[in-house]
């Protein structure tokens, strides 16, 4: 038989973005996300997150304007590039393409208005922060909220992570912030130090360290830092389209001061 | 109230909602405008397609690299992995650095399967422009777990 692409049960369009669930997605807790940011800790944790946990993909997420005509086949079958998985209260976000420079701010938006709009009690974003001196040191885990819920997840973290210092954030989580405090939506974002254009599987462990402690799930990262190497080499194209498009929305702000400090 | 007042109300009434409807307008064309601009000029996918395909023609692929000033020195970072490090070639210039090795072929398999594009993958060359002149004969070399960082005083001026 042909694997077909199973046909829409429900499509909704956002922004740009079209919402295409095939499968059940039901109302999870948590919606993990791994966008593309320094060192591909988003998109490497995440992968790691669906393998491992043996997740079902139920939702494709399309644009005809913000994101290159790409379909992804795997196993035989044909896949959209961004994709919803799902296994009981934990769904993960997983990206393989890099939107145009100008459909990254409103593919944050979506995601934000689709978490809301589907009653998703936690937006757990996972991702880098671009380290120049990585090379030396071993990352350390950064969290952020955006309301006093989202901080009572947060405090399972307490002893492992600290509190993000003040300073600026460039990048699609940076709109997944202010949106998500605009909208009330509960986000925890979980930040490692990382290479800032490598990609970084040690510093994905330690993000998934993180969310295994705050959504009281249980993730080996024991393969993920013996595949190290692979994954360096496999990510290799993608860290170079993730380095343009970050660098043209401004990424570089990122490495100065606020004007104020707290 | 008269009715020219009456009038004079419907008639900025009627001015706001046409203004509204225009600025609507408007904003959907700058997004459609943005949108196809950003497609044809900033992604450059012509030049993604023959940076790549140039690559694997030689079946050799760029190493990633992050250069870091640290002040007196510099701290480059080169990401070769999967490269058997008897085989890493690395050479400092005052203004550059130029690194080569062979990959693994078994990692290469692991890192891209059965793909077809990816069977000539054999090495890894890379030439890197430094931000400032560096004194050559200070460079010290470290190497783990496939990935060399480079430590390089700068020139005296």
């Amino acid at each position: 038989m042909v694997p077909r692409l199973p046909l829409a049960a429900y499509e909704e369009e956002i922004l740009g973005y079209n919402f295409i669930e095939y499968g059940e997605l039901g109302r999870p807790r948590l919606l993990v996300l791994g966008l593309p940011d320094a060192g591909l800790v988003g998109p490497i944790a995440s992968g790691h997150l669906v393998r491992s946990l043996g997740m079902q993909d139920v939702v494709g997420v399309e644009s005809y304007g913000y994101l290159p005509p790409a379909a992804l086949i795997l196993g035989g079958s044909v896949k959209y590039p961004l994709r919803i998985y799902v296994k009981g209260e934990l769904a993960v976000l997983v990206t393989e393409i890099m939107p145009v420079p100008t459909g990254i701010v409103p593919l944050s938006i979506a995601i934000v208005e689709f978490a809301r709009k589907r009653g998703v009690q936690y937006l757990v974003g996972l991702s880098g922060v671009g380290n120049p001196m990585r090379a030396e040191s071993q990352p350390q885990l950064y969290w952020i909220a955006t309301t006093p819920e989202a901080e009572k997840l947060a405090s399972a973290l307490e002893g492992v992570a600290k509190r993000f210092p003040d300073g600026l954030i460039v990048g699609p989580y940076a709109t997944i912030l202010k949106e998500s405090v605009k909208r009330g939506v509960n986000t925890v974002l979980l930040l490692s130090d990382s290479f800032v254009d490598i990609p970084d599987p040690e510093a994905a462990a330690v993000v998934v360290d993180g969310l295994s402690r705050i959504a009281g799930l249980k993730v080996d990262t024991t393969q993920l830092l013996q595949e190290a190497e692979t994954l360096r080499l496999r990510l290799q194209g993608m860290a170079r389209e993730a380095k343009d498009a970050l660098a043209k929305m401004g990424k570089g702000y990122e490495y100065r001061a606020p004007l104020i400090y707290s | 109230m008269s009715y020219d007042d009456i009038f004079e109300r419907m008639r900025r009434r009627a001015l706001r909602i046409v203004r509204d409807v225009m600025s609507e307008f408007d904003e959907m064309e700058a997004w459609l405008r943005s949108m196809m601009d950003e497609l044809e000029e900033t992604i450059r996918p012509e030049d993604l397609l023959d940076e790549r395909l140039n690559e694997l023609r030689r079946g050799a692929l760029k190493p990633l690299a992050s250069i870091y000033d640290a002040g007196s020195e510099l701290v480059i970072t080169i990401d070769l992995p999967g490269s058997d490090a008897r085989t890493i070639d690395i050479k400092v210039f005052p203004n550059s650095v130029r690194v080569e090795a062979s990959v693994r072929s078994e990692l290469v398999r692991r890192a891209f399967g059965e793909t077809y594009w990816a069977r000539n993958i054999s090495k890894y060359e890379g030439e890197y422009a430094l931000p400032a002149t560096v004194d050559p004969s200070t460079a010290r070399v470290s190497v783990r777990s496939g990935m060399v960082v480079i430590r390089v005083k700068k020139a005296a001026r």
